[in-house]
């Protein structure tokens, strides 16, 4: 059988390698889901009631802890915000 | 690399201008000395500058995603893990409004609203001819005088005025071009805050750079604004605000009289404060200082401003 290259890993793949988080594809997957649900509750009218109402339906990875995960400390540029 | 200083060297005579410092000079001579001059910011604006640059890259990178063609859902994918993985440990204090507003959770919903929102967009970035897509153009160009005009006349040494700043993305809507700039705020997005872009210096010069790099001509200016919000859904609108040839030759021949003005200003070290300004923007950043007495304004800017190093300060001249 003749040897198949080794697939490349895509970007995704390795932004996945490096990300000390150590997010799948799947993880972000469910971040945007929870997101667009969060979005579409809040759009609904229903509220901040609603809103809780699809935290208690979170997904696997908390990402409300992981949008507040201290890992490494970063720093930003300085300067105004934009008139 | 540090970038190199937007002053003639030893002095406080700013040549290279990009539409922040000018807004900043134009408001109030005093607040554009105390900020870009002497470093001073308040202890919000780093929250509300880091979120304006999350939210621009994060914006920037879909655009380019898109254009090199990948999907909208993969596209969004890879935008959303780079804004996740580029604001790991960056934690504003929920405690102020900036940063009650403006945190790692507000970048990711305002950000994935605006992309969904705008899914099927009639706004296509242009592509430039070496084939990349327009987004975040970076523009230095010279103008044709200087600031040293009036005491030098030799060729050789003589400086030039330099106009600066980024560029979003430029579109093609229907047969125009036009620049995009996204806004982000905490302020409904009616007619009243759109008004402020008709006349927006920030604006003309965006028209008058984008035809510079693009070398044909814009229309105007596209303004995506994003109203962000607490406890209802953030807000989207897209207006435009159009620029005529004309208009960008008179805000030309204006800015030479401003560029003259700051540098008198520089030169006489002298700054008046512009109290007609002190209201604007839900109120100046240095109300607090400006209405102390004198004496101190010093120890007031002390304990309730950050002083920034040098090479920290907004400089024109910095890529981005």
């Amino acid at each position: 059988m003749a040897d198949t290259p080794e697939p490349k890993p895509s970007d995704i793949d390795v932004l996945m390698i490096e990300n000390p988080l150590d997010l799948t594809k799947e993880n972000i997957d469910r971040i945007i889901a929870y997101t667009r649900k969060h979005i579409q509750m809040l759009e609904g009218g229903k509220g901040k009631a609603a809103a809780k109402a699809v935290d208690a339906e979170k997904p696997k990875i908390d990402v409300q802890k992981l949008l507040g995960a201290k890992i490494r400390a970063s720093k930003p540029d300085a300067g105004p915000r934009r008139f | 690399m540090s970038a190199p200083s937007p002053f003639l060297p030893g002095t406080n005579i700013q040549f290279a201008w990009d539409s922040t410092s000018l807004g900043y000079f134009k408001n109030c001579a005093w607040l554009y000395k105390t900020f870009m001059i002497d470093g001073w910011v308040t202890r919000d604006e780093s929250i509300h500058l880091r979120f304006g640059i999350e939210y621009h890259k994060t914006l920037e990178d879909f655009d380019r995603f898109r254009a090199q063609g990948l999907n909208h859902e993969d596209a969004l994918r890879r935008t959303i893990r780079g804004a996740i993985e580029r604001t790991i440990g960056w934690d504003p204090d929920p405690s102020t409004k900036a940063g009650k507003y403006k945190n790692r959770w507000s970048l990711v919903r305002s950000c994935v609203g605006y992309i969904d929102k705008f899914r099927a967009d009639a706004a296509k970035t242009h592509i430039l001819a070496n084939g990349a897509p327009a987004v975040e153009l970076s523009f230095k160009f010279e103008l044709d005088w200087g600031p040293l005009d009036h005491i030098q006349s030799s060729s050789e040494q003589r400086r030039f005025y330099v106009l600066s700043g980024h560029l979003d993305r430029v579109v093609r809507l229907g047969e125009d071009l036009y620049v995009m700039d996204r806004k982000t705020t905490t302020s409904a997005l009616g007619s009243y805050y759109f008004t402020q872009f008709d006349m927006s210096g920030q604006m003309t010069q965006y028209t008058l750079a984008g035809q510079v790099v693009i070398n044909s001509p814009i229309k105007g200016v596209i303004i995506d604004a994003c109203q962000l919000a607490l406890e209802k859904p953030d807000g989207f609108e897209r207006r435009i605000t159009h620029r005529t040839p004309a208009r960008l030759t008179e805000w030309l021949a204006d800015l030479k009289v401003w560029l003259d003005v700051a540098r008198h200003y520089a030169e006489e070290d002298v700054w008046p404060r512009n109290e007609q300004s002190c209201d604007k923007y839900g109120g100046c950043v240095m109300l607090e200082v400006c209405k102390a007495a004198p004496h101190i304004r010093g120890a007031i800017l002390k304990s309730k401003y950050i002083q920034l190093p040098k090479e920290e300060r907004w400089n024109p001249l910095k890529p981005r």
